[in-house]
């Protein structure tokens, strides 16, 4: 809807006819003063360059609030990679744990030693190890 | 006028805007400014969620870095009975992914007078998920952490136990809480309508436990509590314990005993089971006790080893008659011999010459009887002296009779002799991650020359002239004494209860390792060189090579 300028002077509406009356020397009216058409077009120009203005603040608005929203869309996804960065941390601590705790029960010496009796696997006894003197090295 | 007309309603429309806006501005005004508080407090409600943050327990580590004892994560499954409508179905379902007893289960939920009750506490996280996606009402699950002692038996007494809380009940883990409980956090969720946290203020963060390294070695450790596990079976014993540590810092690799119980099932464990009789039990030490009676009059320069004494079998002290332990005829025995062929009469002729009520308690309480150790384990006891003396009490203490002790303190005692006469605080704890390394106390109890004298003469002991044959180690010189005590009982010493026992120190050269054995109760045989001395040997054995000690012999000897 083109701007409606409210302080423009109206454009002259017809004239009522005037009633009848008897005749009388018409009065010398002065001719209706026409306003030449480059003017029209004047008074248009101001109007539209504020149209366009107030186009141009509001796109320039709308995308301050779209900036906003999008900083704050970013910021809220940011915290929910964070949370789920801590829960996959903690999972991954917990499991780093576990593992430990495999590893030592894996190596325990018990349990070691009853998979070598498994096996038909017996403990060296002391009295069946001997050393070897590999000597001072001169012949 | 059409004109008119249009402008009109324009106006009319452009106002209806305005009020319209200007009555969203007063609502927005009214909310921001008048309602803000309530309506911040009612979205804190809604969406905000405060937590705490659990902090992890401190692992601890033998000497090599092993977990002995650790956390991993575990899941309580908590329910609210109040929003169970079928509290039979949803037993049923819990009872079956959980692997509980369903008659367990069914009580708990049916209580409706209760609002909260744990169907498990720390069960498995993976059978914990299975069950939450099972979507049954009322239920929740919390995070929690379960104390796993991945060895199992090994070094059980010693590490003790965390509870269902988490805080220490006994051994290290009630020695050492304070170091290993960290400290929980606080934090604030902010979560979206589908429960997603979308925002997370940590108020404060959780400041997890320390890591504690031990001076325990794993693999010397479930060594000597296989040893003792077939000495005991062999002898028929009660119990039996040993103890390993190195002279020279005062570091245990091994406090180990049988009976043993795994770890994980400390609390089904029986009370004798539970307590560490290396530090907990006295005993009377028997002939292990004549190096005070020989190492006081020798510091004193009252004898030296070659001193010699005519001893007869027995002797009368007071209204008692003490002999020694194989008939023998009256013989010259020097100070060496007394030890070697460990001679009650030799001692207790020392003592009573040479030393008295008043010496015997001096070299008591400087070889570190008779008072506490300070070993970092809870429950020390700091052995028991004879409350009063009379003048039988010459006859007995000399040869560690009327006189109890733990294991520790004569470990630590005869470490001092391994260490050149320098006692040196036992300890367990190697240090705690983040923390400056504790010094263990030390002080000089005997000279380093009678020091050398002891240790020579001890040398005698475990040879085919002393008690202590069989604890020799083929390529190893080894210095040690036996001992074989009465067990005393409500009255007086009980008919056929011994404590065999045999401490010794290798190789003798110079020490790098001392190791305690002692049974109790056996059957069969009772003697310390017969019981015991084995058990060293082959406790030491192991020991020396698996810490690649060189032998200190020729090669095809034994010492």
């Amino acid at each position: 809807m083109a701007a409606i300028d409210w302080f423009a002077q109206a454009e002259v509406a017809e004239p009522v006819p005037a009633r009848r009356r008897p005749a009388r020397k018409p009065a010398q009216r002065p001719a209706a003063r026409r306003r030449p058409a480059g003017n029209v077009r004047s008074r248009r120009e101001p109007t539209q360059r504020r149209v366009r203005a107030h186009i141009v603040w509001m796109i320039l608005f709308a995308l301050l609030l779209s900036g906003v929203v999008a900083v704050n869309v970013a910021v809220l996804r940011a915290h929910v990679a964070v949370a789920q960065l801590d829960q996959q941390r903690e999972k991954l601590e917990a499991r780093n744990q576990a593992l430990q705790s495999e590893v030592s029960a894996a190596s325990s010496a018990p349990r070691i030693e009853r998979a070598a009796r498994r096996l038909g696997l017996v403990q060296v006894s002391s009295g069946n190890t001997t050393y070897l003197d590999l000597g001072s090295g001169g012949r | 006028m059409k004109t008119r007309v249009v402008n009109s309603r324009l106006r009319l429309l452009l106002l209806g805007i305005l009020l319209t806006f200007a009555a969203l501005g007063v609502r927005v005004a009214w909310l921001q400014t008048v309602r803000a508080s309530s309506l911040a407090r009612l979205a804190q409600r809604q969406a905000k969620f405060d937590l705490a943050i659990p902090a992890s327990r401190g692992t601890i580590y033998d000497r090599l870095g092993t977990p002995l004892a650790i956390g991993e994560q575990a899941t309580d499954v908590i329910a609210d009975p109040m929003q169970i409508a079928d509290p039979r179905r949803e037993a049923r379902v819990a009872a079956g992914v959980l692997g509980l007893r369903y008659r367990k289960v069914y009580p708990k939920l049916a209580d409706r007078s209760r609002g909260f009750v744990y169907v498990e506490r720390k069960a498995s996280p993976r059978l914990a998920a299975l069950l939450s996606k099972r979507n049954l009402t009322g239920f929740t699950f919390q995070s929690n952490e379960k104390r796993v002692y991945p060895q199992g038996t090994v070094a059980a007494p010693v590490l003790g136990y965390a509870g269902v809380d988490n805080t220490g009940l006994a051994g290290l883990e009630l020695e050492l809480n304070r170091e290993l409980s960290g400290r929980r956090g606080a934090e604030t969720v902010v979560r979206d309508a589908t429960g997603q946290a979308v925002d997370t203020i940590q108020e404060r963060p959780a400041r997890d436990g320390s890591n504690v390294f031990l001076t325990l070695d794993s693999h010397i450790q479930a060594n000597a509590e296989q040893v003792l596990e077939r000495t005991v079976q062999q002898w028929h014993a009660k119990d039996a314990t040993a103890i390993v540590l190195d002279p020279h810092t005062g570091a245990i690799l091994a406090m180990a005993q049988e009976p043993g119980f795994d770890a994980n099932a400390y609390p089904a464990a029986t009370r004798n089971l539970q307590i560490d009789h290396a530090v907990g039990d006295v005993f009377e030490p028997g002939s292990v006790f004549k190096v005070v009676t020989v190492g006081g009059a020798l510091s004193e320069h009252k004898i030296t080893p070659q001193t010699r004494f005519t001893l007869p079998y027995s002797i009368h002290v007071a209204d008692r008659i003490v002999h020694d332990a194989e008939i023998r005829p009256t013989e010259r025995m020097s100070v060496a011999q007394i030890l070697q062929r460990s001679s009650n009469v030799g001692a207790i002729t020392i003592a009573e010459r040479y030393l008295g009520e008043s010496g015997l308690k001096h070299w008591m309480r400087r070889f570190g009887f008779g008072r506490l150790t300070g070993i970092d384990l809870p429950g020390e006891s700091a052995g028991i002296f004879p409350p009063y003396w009379s003048g039988s009490t010459i006859g007995n203490v000399p040869i560690g009779q009327g006189v109890s002790v733990t294991s520790v303190q004569l470990a630590s005692a005869y470490a001092a002799i391994a260490n050149g006469g320098q006692w040196v605080q036992p300890h367990l704890v190697d240090h705690v991650f983040g923390q400056v390394p504790p010094r263990p106390r030390r002080r000089r109890i005997l000279a380093p020359n009678v020091d050398r004298q002891l240790r020579t003469m001890l040398k005698g002991v475990v040879s085919d002239q002393g008690t202590a044959e069989l604890a020799a180690i083929p390529g190893y010189t080894v210095a040690g004494k036996t001992g074989t005590a009465q067990k005393p009982g409500p009255n007086g010493y009980i008919s056929g209860a011994y404590v065999a026992t045999f401490v010794g120190m290798v190789p003798a050269s110079s020490p790098r390792l001392v190791v305690l054995v002692s049974v109790d109760e056996p059957h069969g045989q009772i003697y310390g060189g017969t019981v015991a001395a084995p058990a060293f040997e082959q406790i030491a054995s192991f020991d020396l090579q698996y810490l690649e000690v060189p032998p200190d012999l020729r090669i095809g000897a034994r010492g």
